[in-house]
């Protein structure tokens, strides 16, 4: 019996049990991480839901927050009060789950629960601050700086008057304006991403393909589609800037904007009846509304009010994407894709084909940890409450596609992050 | 914007077993020989590995014994380095009795964990969506008979029922104001049936009395049982009120789930040398009939709550087992074997929770023999396995089934890639009693 006993004691004893694998550790590749800068709209800000807002740690979580965290490097960003400048959320009611706006000062008919705007979000944005999230909520690349169709002037007043989101950066003023560009060259990048144009096909969409002109200001027409020549140089001023600093980065494409929630959740399927649109802005044709058209998410409150059912009363053209239009916008940002894909090789830099990728969500859905994701509203677990932009789990997706990116073409080894620990839509 | 209908599946992935939930521990001198017993017989645990050789056996034999399993899993993704599955000891029995009835005519019973598994995670683990936990118990029951058509020649069978006990929990991907997300437990029991039959035969032997080599063939088979969980109920906690209608906080469900048939062919030959010592080779090949275990599926009560339907798409596999003991005057017994595990699951279907892979174990134990009528077993297998490409093929699903594409491919929407390291130790002991007049002879020289 001894014997037995200490044969098996030698047994235990060799049977080693340890399985755990040693952590991860960040290298850069031939990259230098130090002092990464992002340079973008809305998507790079951390805008959802239609407002910036921090309640949940949302813009904490923006894309380039999570790759800097995953880079392990100090990331700057013009932090909002919790609840920003007011955001859309959810209710339930009667059993049914309703889309409740923010607030809105300049109607009086807003839902009880509509959410204002934080009490620090009138004095957010200390620009003395050298941050290292440069993303403003509404820029469009061929603003960013002046010349072009855009004048100085004009470019001066989208960016301090008309824009609260960018009150974070000093834009000067008209006599003597900063652009964004000149921040650009300023912020002394070693690394960055550049998520630049969105705006130049987006805020034409979803006017419904309308420039929508400030009549107090001739020639400023704060939607229209960027002429593809104007984009195309100044993107390359943009490069050449960090080219100048000596900087490594990323480009990345734009999605095709007819594929987001937006423009496919208001569908004549969903609405079950015939709609009577009015086509785009150059036109007095009234029609009824085929598959080939979009109704925006917009339209939704107009066909509540019965706006869109007779002939006599189409749907207004800016609540519609027709047929044309979204032939205009998608083949400008094809254009500009192509330019951006040749302008990050011309200069030696990644790219993130972010237009592929919404491909694949659309064509197929995206699983990851088990999740299941499409661009579907609100069910897909990709879109925010707005339609536009992407919710926490949508920017850790678009973060993981970056760091993918990034690790091929500079050799880093920078770990992507578990797309379920971010948050979704947040039900009632 | 008003309503919305949302279409929130419960989550195409994967309620799945891993290929290890067939316990291979059911006798420790088999356990010892790598599994291999279905032509060796020596001892009540026949009823379970070929009741056919419960002819070989005199009088009254018990066999008691307990596994202890201990398996260690670490699983590393792209996002995180690592991660321990925090699964406890897994502590299966067994009961054998075969009795003597006439010369001829043996019964036997038995009780024992045929079918387990139990996997489980830290609550913020990365897979929680696919699987937090996961448990299976079974018992058997079985009543045998066994009658020697032949001096050389003996025949059994025996009735099987089953009863099984199912558990598992997974993160539901819902957020609120107050909740990070959702959690989904079911838990269903159930019983079914099915029967088993063998044939020994021991149809060669060299030699003299006092040193020969003899030869037996034994062949088993025991059919697949399908344990019907009836009385399934789903509880879903954390859920935003808004969803509640979908996932209640209580709702009942149905689901089958089919244990494989087994069918070996075992060969053994013993070497003996007066009573001075004996050497036996055992083979055993098993053929584990994995694809009767085809559909995992849940169908809830409560209409609204999506059904979920996880298709497992398992081979059948076979499975090599080798093993020998050396006995030294009838008392002293060393063992030693090996085989090779092969796993039921396509590469794109293995699970997290207890991955599977083709692999070697090897196994060794000892025998002592205190008394003409008590002797104990003790055991040992040693498992270790590592892989580095894992991927579970994540695919579109629609109402419980996968989409196609034009051409009859299922739409691949992603991959959760993994490695994994495992090590598992297994400790087994049992003891031995037999009862009614000892007889000199050794139990297994029955001619």
């Amino acid at each position: 019996m001894k014997k037995i006993g200490i044969i098996l004691l030698v047994f235990i004893t060799l049977s080693c049990t340890k399985t755990q694998y040693d952590d991860y550790e960040t290298s850069s590749g031939n990259a230098d991480f130090s002092n990464y800068v992002a340079v973008g709209n809305s998507l790079t800000q951390g805008y959802q839901d239609g407002g910036m807002h921090n309640e949940f740690g949302q813009q904490d979580n923006s894309y380039p927050a999570i790759i800097a965290r995953q880079m392990g490097v100090n990331f700057i960003q013009p932090t909002v009060p919790p609840l920003g400048q007011g955001y859309m959320h959810l209710e339930y009611r009667n059993g049914e789950i309703e889309v409740i706006k923010a607030y809105d000062a300049d109607i009086t008919n807003n839902d009880p629960t509509a959410i204002d705007d934080d009490p620090g979000w009138i004095a957010w944005g200390d620009t003395a601050i050298q941050y290292n999230n440069l993303g403003v909520s509404g820029i469009k690349l061929v603003n960013c700086l002046s010349g072009g169709k855009n004048t100085t002037i004009n470019f001066n007043l989208l960016q301090t008057a008309l824009n609260e989101n960018g009150r974070f950066l000093n834009f000067g003023d008209a006599i003597n304006p900063i652009t964004y560009l000149d921040h650009i060259r300023r912020s002394k990048a070693t690394f960055f991403t550049c998520w630049l144009g969105n705006n130049d096909v987006l805020g034409w969409s979803t006017e419904g393909g309308d420039n929508d002109s400030i009549e107090s200001t001739p020639g400023l027409k704060l939607t229209e589609l960027s002429d593809f020549i104007e984009f195309r140089d100044k993107y390359d001023s943009v490069l050449t800037a960090f080219v100048a600093m000596g900087s490594k980065g990323v480009c990345a494409t734009l999605p095709d904007v007819t594929s987001i929630p937006y423009f496919n959740t208001v569908t004549l399927e969903a609405v079950n009846d015939d709609v009577w649109i009015r086509e785009g802005a150059d036109t007095s044709v009234v029609r009824l509304a085929t598959e080939n058209d979009l109704l925006l998410l917009t339209a939704s409150d107009e066909l509540a009010e019965g706006i869109g059912k007779i002939q006599s009363k189409p749907l207004p053209h800016t609540v519609v994407l027709d047929k044309d239009e979204i032939f205009i916008v998608q083949s400008r940002t094809n254009e500009i894709n192509n330019a951006i894909r040749l302008l990050a090789s011309k200069h030696g830099f990644a790219l993130a084909d972010m237009n592929q990728f919404m491909k694949t969500l659309t064509n197929t859905g995206i699983s990851y940890d088990g999740i299941d994701f499409s661009p579907d509203y609100i069910e897909g677990g990709v879109f925010s409450l707005d339609g536009v932009h992407p919710n926490g789990r949508g920017y850790a997706l678009i973060a993981n596609e970056f760091i993918r990116v990034i690790n091929d073409f500079y050799g880093s080894s920078i770990q992507t992050v578990a797309v379920g620990n971010y948050r979704g839509i947040t039900f009632p | 914007m008003r309503r919305i209908l949302l279409l929130l599946l419960l989550g195409t992935p994967a309620i799945t077993f891993a290929g290890g939930f067939q316990l291979n521990l059911q006798g420790l001198k088999a356990v010892a020989m790598g599994g291999a017993f279905a032509g060796v017989g020596t001892d009540a645990t026949t009823v379970f590995f070929n009741p056919a050789a419960m002819s070989n056996l005199h009088n009254h034999n018990f066999t008691v014994g307990v596994n202890i399993v201990d398996a260690n899993v670490s699983i590393q993704t792209p996002e995180v380095a690592n991660t321990d599955q925090t699964s406890g000891k897994g502590t299966p029995i067994h009961f054998y009795y075969s009795g003597q009835i006439t010369d001829k005519l043996h019964l036997g019973f038995l009780v024992n964990n045929q079918f387990g598994s139990a996997a489980s995670f830290a609550d913020d683990w990365q897979g929680r969506y696919i699987i937090q936990n996961i448990s299976l118990r079974t018992f058997m029951f079985q009543p045998s008979i066994s009658y020697k058509l032949h001096d050389k020649i003996s025949i059994g069978a025996g009735f099987v029922y089953g009863l099984g006990s199912f558990t598992t929990e997974k993160a539901v991907p819902l957020s609120s104001n107050t909740t990070d997300e959702g959690k989904a437990h079911l838990e269903g029991s159930g019983d079914g049936v099915g029967y088993n039959f063998g044939i020994y035969s021991q149809f060669l032997t060299l030699g003299d009395d006092i040193k020969n080599t003899k030869f037996a063939i034994g062949v088993d088979y025991r059919s697949s049982i399908g344990i019907d969980l009836t009385n399934g109920e789903a509880t879903f906690t954390d859920i935003p009120i808004s969803l509640r209608d979908k996932f209640p906080e209580k709702t009942g469900f149905v689901s089958k789930i089919t244990l494989p048939s087994v069918f070996t062919i075992g060969l053994s030959v013993k070497h003996t040398v007066d009573k001075k010592w004996s050497l036996v080779f055992a083979y055993d090949l098993n053929m584990t009939g994995w694809s009767s275990y085809d559909t995992l599926a849940f169908d809830f009560k409560n209409d609204e709550t999506p059904d979920s339907k996880q298709i497992q798409d398992w081979e059948n596999v076979m499975t090599h087992r080798l093993g020998f003991d050396f006995t030294y005057e009838e008392k002293y017994s060393v063992r030693v074997g090996l085989y090779q595990d092969n796993t039921p699951m396509k590469d794109n279907l293995v699970s997290p929770h207890l991955p599977g892979v083709t692999q070697v174990a090897y196994t060794a134990g000892l025998g002592y023999k205190i008394n003409e009528k008590l002797s104990i077993d003790f055991a040992y297998i040693r498992q270790s396995a590592s892989r580095d490409d894992v991927s579970i093929a994540q695919f579109k699903v629609e109402d419980g089934n996968y989409v196609h594409d034009s051409n009859g491919n299922k739409i691949q929407t992603g991959d959760f890639k993994y490695k994994f390291n495992r090590k598992v130790n297994v400790y087994g002991l049992a003891l031995n009693i037999m009862f009614g007049g000892a007889k000199k002879e050794p139990v297994a020289s029955v001619e």
